[in-house]
């Protein structure tokens, strides 16, 4: 719940069209492009990985 | 890219600024969403500069919006604009949050309630006159949508800014947006 203030108070979300989501669910908060897709490091750093799948090579070491 | 430092694990805002008179007339029904939660209102409160970026990994929104609402009909949009001017409450509309030019930051001496109005349930193509090269699209469409749902069609926008992959026709418009195939069809002023 938020509060109003004078002992008054609304909940903190109303969705009447849930389904639809909100662009916090796939978004990377604290940056830039989708929360499940960027690029990892080899431990060796001599390869990149692309996380996630929703681009051509995800999921997939490039040299 | 993985950083030597990793951004910090979440950010404390102000509570937010509340106006009663406003939130009671709006009430709940009128809207296809009413959030208050904290990183919803961050995300509504910058665009994509280095700035905005380093301080969602680094620091800390001064003055982010107090609430996000959702239209999702135009009658919702015109009752939004008739309370705020009633009620003195500050609108700011959001569409993909990717410009670079400081347009969702808001001034930290700002006292009214904030509400930002995100377009996302808004994105609908309403008719494509292909014949006049004329199309109705509400303003909430995101670029790669847009450009998906016209390909039937046979027709394409001829605007393709480099964020267009989270970018909105109503984003494009309120910043005077300017993409590549500009050459050929104008920036968005040239379009819309």
């Amino acid at each position: 719940m938020t509060d109003l203030g004078e002992g008054k108070s609304v909940p903190e979300i109303v969705d009447h069209h849930h389904s639809r989501g909100i662009k916090l669910d796939y978004f990377n908060k604290q940056g830039w492009g989708y929360a499940d897709s960027g690029f990892i490091s080899t431990k060796d750093k001599q390869n990149v990985q692309i996380a996630g799948n929703r681009y051509m090579y995800g999921g997939e070491t490039l040299p | 890219m993985q950083y030597e430092e990793d951004a910090q694990a979440d950010m404390e805002i102000a509570a937010p600024v509340i106006n009663y008179d406003f939130i009671e007339e709006l009430g709940d029904a009128h809207l296809s969403r009413r959030s208050f939660l904290k990183w919803e209102r961050i995300m509504h409160s910058h665009g994509a500069t280095f700035q905005e970026i380093d301080t969602l990994r680094n620091g800390t929104i001064e003055r982010p919006v107090d609430m996000v609402v959702y239209p999702n009909s135009t009658e919702h949009c015109e009752r939004l604009v008739t309370l705020a001017v009633k009620h003195n409450v500050m609108l700011v509309c959001y569409g993909g949050g990717t410009n670079v030019t400081q347009s969702l930051m808001i001034y930290p001496s700002e006292k009214r309630m904030v509400v930002s109005v995100d377009m996302a349930r808004m994105n609908a193509i309403k008719w494509v006159d292909k014949e006049n090269g004329l199309a109705c699209v509400q303003t909430g469409i995101m670029g790669q949508d847009l450009e998906r749902d016209l390909t039937p069609y046979g027709v394409i926008s001829g605007h393709e800014p480099d964020s267009a992959e989270f970018s909105t026709l109503g984003g494009w418009i309120s910043t005077r947006a300017s993409g590549m195939k500009k050459n050929t069809y104008g920036n968005i002023e040239d379009i819309v």
